[in-house]
């Protein structure tokens, strides 16, 4: 750096302070209101309040940042009249909250502690959402959303960007009602609903069912992106009737982890297989309908698939991209017999090995793999393959499991046979 | 080499690659070649450049910070690690940091910008508002009915947040 010094210097100390007003003496006023963000994002809520009450200049900015998220812990049904009422009183607050959070933290059965309240009203929840006019997110977790007398939304259709349901009981009161589902047509355009956990109290009857079918507001209902996870085997069903007809329009993007009857899960991507182009199936099969899932799977204008754990042929035709998770020798056979009839579009395959047992992860384990059938009937068919990707999934847990390089070096022994093997990537997670 | 012309009638010739951290010089000299005519930046004097360049020479090295809208603070992810250097480097006076901030915001230094405005604070955190005023010579300006508002008003957000 060179510096050359003006011929008569300026005395002046400070040429922003000369930009600024006489009569305003403090440098911390001086900041402009669009750089107070970038001092309040690294203070706690505690702070933000003390900046809110400096000075008008300080204020606005503060009461933003520290009421754009606000959670309602349910301990007892008076937070959530409470909030609503707080809310009612308060139109300018409203317009700044962006994201709501309904969850309870209390674990419940400590001992000598009184087992707090985990149910939220759908009613008093839809009258929350309805006044929040600026709300882009919602996240519920480990609560009940019931309602005592069957629910029908008073609110004009809500568009949010990211709807989290973990751990959420949507209860009705019978077979016929439909509270559950007059409050998840309540939404608008959904851009990414996840969910985890959750259990519809009754499912919904056929009558129901076909009720939902011709709902106007659920065909103009918009999702991306949708996660369904379930640990359960009795609950799917009506979470699976319910995510049928959200995502009947527009559902691009689908990531199932489930458990249940795959029956519920092949009408679901049945479905949706019209705009679907990326899947990913991480299911542990428990039943014994497997081939139930065969029909729906095939899915023409699909692009990219991953499964985990899926020891059954699927029909690939149309897929360019496709993930295996391997977790044992058995899904490594069943990946080896669906390219014996993968479609010559294929342009990427990945092996996920999240072998489970140290046997499997062993130099010896990886090795005893039929690799060489791999290569004979599989990638050897595929003209098109532009990438081979195998990615050993690291198990910290486990000192006994040798060095992922080592294991490379297995793979690489075992695939000489492949005359391009020059596609071969190891990525690592 | 890149020169420019602050406040005060200050020279500064620098290499394109520390000019360039400051995106204002990167716009000014359309990213092209050596720059001829000296980049008048009046907004800033030379004990606040010579800082800044200090930090820009510093950070040469960095990797580009990812793209970002305008007035979006830094994701904490995104920050870079204030190491031991930028800790010291930014141990200045108040007045000083305070212009720091505004020149990394003229200039367009998110990165430096978050760093000072990261230490104003540091210098916050866990002061009363009546510590905050008297640290930064603050004069709040709130009617006595204000202030009674602002009392209920928190206490309300800090229940909501709780």
């Amino acid at each position: 750096m060179n510096i050359e010094y003006p011929t008569t210097r300026d005395p002046q100390g400070s040429s922003l302070a000369k930009a600024q007003t006489a009569t305003d003496s403090s440098v911390a006023n001086r900041i402009p209101p669009e750089l107070q963000p970038y001092i309040l994002c690294h203070l706690d809520n505690a702070s933000v309040a003390a900046c809110s009450l400096l000075s008008h200049h300080w204020r606005p900015h503060a009461q933003n940042h520290l009421l754009k998220e606000i959670t309602l812990i349910p301990t007892h049904r008076r937070n959530e009249n409470s909030l609503l009422e707080f809310l009612q009183s308060q139109p300018r607050v409203c317009h700044i909250i962006r994201v709501l959070k309904v969850k309870n933290s209390s674990r419940v059965g400590n001992p000598g502690m009184e087992i707090p309240e985990r149910m939220v009203s759908i009613d008093i929840l839809s009258s929350i959402l309805g006044v929040l006019p600026m709300l882009s997110a919602l996240y519920i977790s480990r609560v009940d959303l019931i309602s005592s007398r069957p629910f029908r939304s008073t609110v004009a259709p809500k568009s949010l960007d990211v709807v989290n349901l973990d751990s959420v009981v949507l209860g009705t009161i019978s077979r016929r009602d439909n509270s559950t589902h007059n409050f998840l047509s309540s939404f608008g355009t959904i851009s990414q609903l996840i969910t985890q956990n959750v259990h519809v109290g009754v499912p919904p009857s056929r009558q129901t069912a076909n009720t939902i079918e011709s709902s106007k507001t659920l065909d103009e209902l918009k999702i991306c992106s949708a996660t369904v996870l379930s640990s359960t085997v009795d609950s799917p069903r009506g979470v699976m009737d319910t995510l049928q007809n959200y995502a009947r329009t527009s559902l691009q993007s689908l990531k199932i982890c489930y458990y249940g009857d795959l029956r519920y899960l092949g009408r679901l991507i049945d479905a949706v297989s019209a705009q679907l182009v990326n899947l990913h199936l991480c299911i542990h099969l428990q039943t014994t309908s497997e081939n139930a899932l065969i029909k729906p799977i095939s899915l023409s204008r699909c692009v990219s698939l991953r499964t985990l754990g899926f020891t059954i042929p699927l029909p690939y035709r149309g897929w360019t991209s496709v993930t295996h998770d391997v977790s044992s020798a058995k899904c490594f056979d069943a990946m080896v017999e669906v390219l014996r009839s993968a479609p010559q579009t294929l342009t990427e395959l990945t092996l996920k090995m999240s072998l489970s047992t140290s046997a499997d992860r062993s130099s010896e384990g990886v090795a005893s793999l039929p690799w060489e059938t791999l290569v004979q009937t599989g990638l050897h068919r595929l003209q098109h393959l532009e990438a081979f990707r195998v990615n050993f999934t690291r198990d910290y847990h486990d000192d006994r499991i040798v060095k992922d390089e080592y294991l490379d070096e297995v793979v690489c022994a075992k695939l000489t046979s492949w005359d391009r093997i020059d596609m071969l990537v190891f990525d690592s997670e | 080499m890149v020169t420019v012309v602050v406040s005060d009638g200050v020279t500064f010739t620098m290499e394109q690659d520390v000019a360039f951290q400051c995106g204002l010089i990167a716009d000014f000299a359309g990213g092209g070649g050596d720059q001829e005519e000296p980049i008048p930046i009046q907004a800033v004097n030379s004990t606040v450049m010579r800082k800044v360049i200090e930090y820009c020479e510093h950070h040469r090295n960095d990797p580009p910070q990812p793209e970002v809208p305008e007035g979006t603070p830094l994701e904490r992810k995104d920050r870079r690690g204030r190491d031991a250097w930028d800790k010291q480097f930014i141990q200045v006076e108040q007045e000083l940091l305070f212009e720091i901030i505004l020149a990394a915001n003229y200039l367009n230094i998110k990165p430096l910008l978050d760093l000072g405005c990261s230490q104003v604070a540091e210098m916050m955190k866990g002061k009363t508002p009546a510590e905050i005023q008297q640290m930064f010579n603050i004069v709040n300006g709130f009617t006595a009915d204000e202030e009674a508002q602002n009392g209920e008003g928190e206490e309300k957000a800090r229940n909501l947040n709780s």
